[in-house]
């Protein structure tokens, strides 16, 4: 009886403190369906008394589609990048014995950590001098910089712990080194591979910096850089920008949901080793 | 033996390609940093090309200035204050969580969410709730009768800074619990089992088994916390911009405004490059301390 | 009739020149593309525009008229925040990414015209003789060496509007008047959730703009900010936020944030333009409010504002020019002056119409109009408003007294000038 008693009081404690750790996403969401005035009121409502959806109909006016848009096609493309170099890397770091090996690591570990702002000038003038300012070209180069490191490292890990028979057995069978990869190892490494596409996905979709500095042309901005210029042209209609703020986080919601337990522990796996 | 060196070579075809992707991508760019802070660059010479050799008067004018040593200080501030107080606040969440519980590992998963939405959103968020006048923070406070007056959360240069911490604090916690609930849950129980055989209380169990047995991940939680906050920028671009007057710049945000606000691209490289140095540093500690359980 | 000759002249000649310009102005990769250049498809023009609320609606309108009364031609749009103009007109010369026409504040036209940022469009002002009817300080502001790198859009000024049933709840039947009144005023709401006064200290060009009427009443003006006045003008505005009457988010307030505020009854009085009456009278239309003169000092004083539009260096101008030139025609810029609420540069309009002298809010304006100064012109004008705008951050923070962030102020702004 005291056990069930103290796991009830731990569950709600649990949901107790998981809503007050998350009460920003409901006050945006909540916000983002109220009225100006109503959002001034005092004292402040807990539910939007008065549901309104025009927020949402105003910035639609806003290029946000095409944000949204843009948001999708460089994060996708990056993530791509990311996979296509990431993966392979993994599994050579993991499975060949290669000279400098350690120092390679080493290269990604140190690049995992770099701040955005330390190659943010140098690439801009690069880029410049290349002819790729105000292209996608520009962000998801620059993006992928912040996948890459992460998904090798996490995919080595992960290669470490498949057996080794196993791609034997296929080459005994005939297959080279490669195809014993694609047809053997990939399979088995998929759930990994879709973590640390999302986790990549995730960081591109989050960038502002990238996007701002190297693009100029609107239409060619992402989500971010959409609502950080939208901060000055809606002034204080929270209503608005909240809404902005929920479109925006939307895509971020949804996949975690679908792929929360695999993230989670891809994320603590990736980040201790 | 032939067939070995054919694997071998194999190897260098997987690994080599994010390699030099990397290289050109991220150490190119370091390397041009340097030449650049020696230099003069501004938008005119990156038309036309050819920037003159300054020497080391760039870095000599930043710390003649005194908007960077606030940077410094700030940046540092706001380090130490992120990375304790999210260590903290994680490491009690992760013990609640590593109670048995039915909702437990779903209500810890959910949390995370907080760290993968883009910072934008969630420096916006904080901007909102911080609002002295209609920001829920001060209502809450003020009807609970916790303060008298609103908070300049945002527009204090006193209390700015510490604002942006309690975001980033937000931010991090997630990180935190996660990495020390993954330590937790690999922590052998039968030592737990003959320490209460033993009469140990629950605090004494905490600071003489948990903690000892945590060390090193504990150490390694702290040092990419430290790692992660001390190159802030999202935030405090979004929050503040650096103001009220320079009150909450940080050295990533100097560097931005060096190069994008000013043109001024040589003194926004000497920045980055110091911010690159401290972090560089920081992170070869890190990475002595982790080589231990390193499969290499 | 006439017009619709000038009309047709007007494009021919743009034909003309765009089709033997686009032959070698390409790139040698383009040949393949050659058919795609010449006369089928329309030009496009991109335009910059920090129009905000009612005003960006009916800019916006315009754009529409514009680009469906004829196919030559298509003008897009693109929002960049106001304090963010500049910034992003260096950032976009270095990656090819500027737009045709972009719509500055009018203190900013010398200075980028010095930068080499803008076109100059003297034969083509010239050329189409209109210049006659403008004001003459809106048409100054576009001018840089005697020639004309823009032309002035839109006209405004500060007032104070003040909501009449809260004076009147606090006892007031009359806005103030003097500087005194106003604190007194002001100070009637300090124990209140409404806050008494209201101006923008944002910083940005916003900041100077709305301190300039303060300053000028104190009998002080940008060139001696270090003066007994100047310290006064300032001393008084940090004196009603220290004591409660005035919310310290000013600091970090725009103009818009401000209108906000107010039309959500939660600021009873504020310095604000004729801009934003519209957009007050969209959102509250039940609230009573007024406009008045800005409280005095010693006199009187405002500032007068406003939007120039100019053409880009290196932009497709002609083009461009056409569509500016149909954006400054008298009907198209009465109705878009009247809409949004501003005035007009061009005295032919004012004359002609009645609409200002007659409307509610706006004929406060008009005998504002009248003493309001001009800040510059000046190339240098930029560097000295952010002078200004530090010494209003640093005095509203407490980083420093009114009197020592005007003295550094007052230094920083000679040595601007001097050089």
């Amino acid at each position: 009886m005291k056990k069930r008693q103290k796991e009830w009081l731990l569950n709600i404690l649990g949901i107790f403190i998981v809503f007050v750790f998350l009460f920003p996403f409901f006050w945006m969401i909540v916000t983002s369906f109220k009225t100006q005035s109503e959002i001034f009121q005092i004292p402040p409502t807990f539910l939007p008394v008065d549901w309104q959806f025009e927020s949402y109909q105003e910035i639609m006016q806003n290029n946000i589609v095409q944000n949204f848009f843009n948001s999708l096609l460089i994060s996708s493309l990056t993530t791509l990048v990311v996979l296509l170099l990431s993966v392979p890397s993994a599994y050579g770091l993991a499975r060949f014995s290669i000279r400098g090996k350690e120092l390679f690591i080493l290269l990604f570990l140190v690049t995992q950590m770099l701040p955005a702002t330390v190659i943010l000038t140098p690439l801009f003038i690069l880029f410049n001098q290349m002819g790729i300012l105000n292209s996608y070209a520009g962000p998801i180069l620059a993006c992928a910089t912040l996948g890459i490191p992460f998904s090798v490292l996490i995919l080595r890990t992960f290669f470490l712990g498949i057996p080794r028979e196993l791609e034997d057995a296929a080459k005994i069978d005939g297959c080279n080194p490669l195809s014993a990869f694609v047809r053997i190892v990939m399979p088995l490494a998929m759930p990994s591979i879709i973590v640390c596409g999302a986790v990549s996905f995730f960081f591109t979709w989050g960038d502002l910096i990238f996007s701002i500095t190297f693009n100029r042309s609107q239409e060619l901005w992402p989500l971010t850089a959409g609502i950080y210029n939208a901060i000055g042209q809606y002034g204080i209609e929270w209503n608005s920008l909240m809404a902005f703020a929920t479109i925006s986080a939307l895509p971020v919601l949804i996949i975690f949901i679908l792929l929360q337990k695999r993230l989670v522990k891809g994320l603590a796996s990736g980040a201790v080793k | 033996m032939l067939k070995k060196l054919a694997s071998k070579w194999e190897g260098y075809m997987f690994v080599i390609p994010a390699v030099i992707y990397m290289l050109a991508l991220i150490g190119y760019p370091l390397i041009y940093n340097i030449i650049l802070s020696f230099q003069d660059i501004d938008l005119q010479a990156l038309n036309t090309g050819d920037g003159s050799f300054l020497g080391f008067s760039n870095y000599i004018d930043l710390i003649h200035d005194s908007v960077f040593w606030i940077s410094v200080k700030n940046t540092l501030l706001y380090t130490v204050g992120s990375v304790v107080f999210q260590f903290i606040i994680g490491f009690l969440l992760a013990l609640f969580f590593s109670m048995k519980f039915r909702l437990a590992s779903f209500l810890r998963g959910i949390m995370m969410v907080s760290w993968l939405i883009p910072l934008t959103i969630s420096a916006l968020l904080f901007r909102f709730m911080m609002g002295s006048e209609e920001g829920i923070f001060n209502q809450m406070l003020l009807s609970i009768g916790i303060i008298n007056d609103p908070l300049p959360w945002l527009t204090s240069p006193d209390m700015a800074l510490w604002s942006i911490v309690l975001a980033n604090i937000w931010v991090g916690i997630p990180f935190n619990m996660l990495l020390l609930s993954t330590g937790l849950s690999n922590l052998p129980e039968d030592i737990y089992e003959s320490a209460s055989l033993d009469g140990a209380s629950v605090i004494q169990k905490f600071f003489h088994i948990t903690v000892p047995l945590l060390r090193p991940v504990i150490l390694i939680v702290m040092m990419l916390g430290f790692i992660y906050t001390f190159k802030v920028f999202d935030l405090v671009f979004v929050m503040t911009g650096g103001g009220p007057v320079n009150s909450t710049e940080v050295l990533s945000t100097l560097s931005y405004r060096y190069s994008f606000d000013d043109f001024n691209f040589s003194m926004g490289a000497a920045t980055a490059n110091i911010l690159f140095v401290i972090l560089f540093v920081i992170s070869l500690i890190y990475l002595r301390m982790i080589k231990k359980d390193e499969v290499m | 009739m006439k017009k619709q000759v000038t009309w047709t002249l007007g494009f021919s000649l743009i034909f003309s020149l765009t089709a033997c310009g686009g032959g070698d102005g390409e790139g040698s990769d383009d040949v393949t593309q050659e058919e795609g250049t010449t006369n089928g498809e329309p030009e496009e023009v991109l335009i910059w525009d920090y129009f905000t609320g009612v005003g960006q609606e009916v800019f916006y309108e315009q754009v529409d008229e514009f680009n469906n009364s004829q196919d030559d031609i298509v003008v897009k749009t693109e929002y960049v925040p106001f304090d963010q103009i500049k910034q992003q007109l260096s950032v976009g010369s270095t990656g090819d990414a500027l737009p045709d026409i972009v719509n500055i504040d009018h203190v900013d036209n010398a200075a980028l015209a010095s930068q080499g940022v803008l076109a100059d469009i003297t034969d083509k002002v010239d050329e189409w003789g209109e210049t006659e009817h403008f004001l003459e300080g809106p048409l100054n502001s576009t001018m840089y060496e005697d020639s004309y790198y823009g032309l002035p859009y839109t006209s405004n000024t500060l007032g104070l509007f003040y909501n009449e049933d809260l004076l009147e709840e606090a006892g007031f039947s009359e806005p103030p008047e003097t500087w005194d009144e106003l604190e007194e005023v002001a100070a009637a709401f300090s124990n209140s959730d409404v806050n008494g006064f209201g101006i923008a200290g944002e910083r940005s060009e916003e900041s100077t703009f709305q301190f300039y009427p303060f300053l000028r009443s104190a009998g002080a003006d940008y060139d001696n900010l270090d003066s007994p006045q100047a310290v006064r003008a300032l001393d008084f505005l940090d004196g009603l936020l220290e004591n409660g009457h005035m919310s310290s988010d000013v600091i970090n307030t725009a103009q818009d944030g401000l209108t906000n505020q107010f039309t959500t009854e939660d600021l009873a009085m504020m310095v604000n333009g004729s801009w934003n009456i519209e957009r007050i009278k969209d959102d509250n239309p039940d609230m009573n409010w007024q406009v008045t003169e800005i409280p005095r000092d010693e006199e009187h004083a405002s500032v007068i504002g406003g939007a120039n539009l100019s053409i880009v260096e290196g932009a497709n101008e002609d083009p461009a020019w056409e569509f500016m030139k149909w954006l400054m025609d008298p009907e198209q810029l009465e109705s878009y002056a009247a809409d949004s609420g501003v005035f007009p540069p061009r005295q032919d309009i004012l004359d002609e119409s009645d609409f200002w002298e007659n409307d509610e809010y706006l004929s406060s304006f008009v005998p504002i109009m009248e003493y309001a100064d001009a800040r510059g012109p000046s190339p240098h004008w930029p560097d000295v408003s952010e002078a200004v705008q530090l010494a209003i951050q640093e005095s509203f923070t407490d980083s420093k007294s009114p009197e020592d962030a005007m003295n550094d102020a007052a230094e920083e702004v000679s040595h601007v000038i001097d050089d």
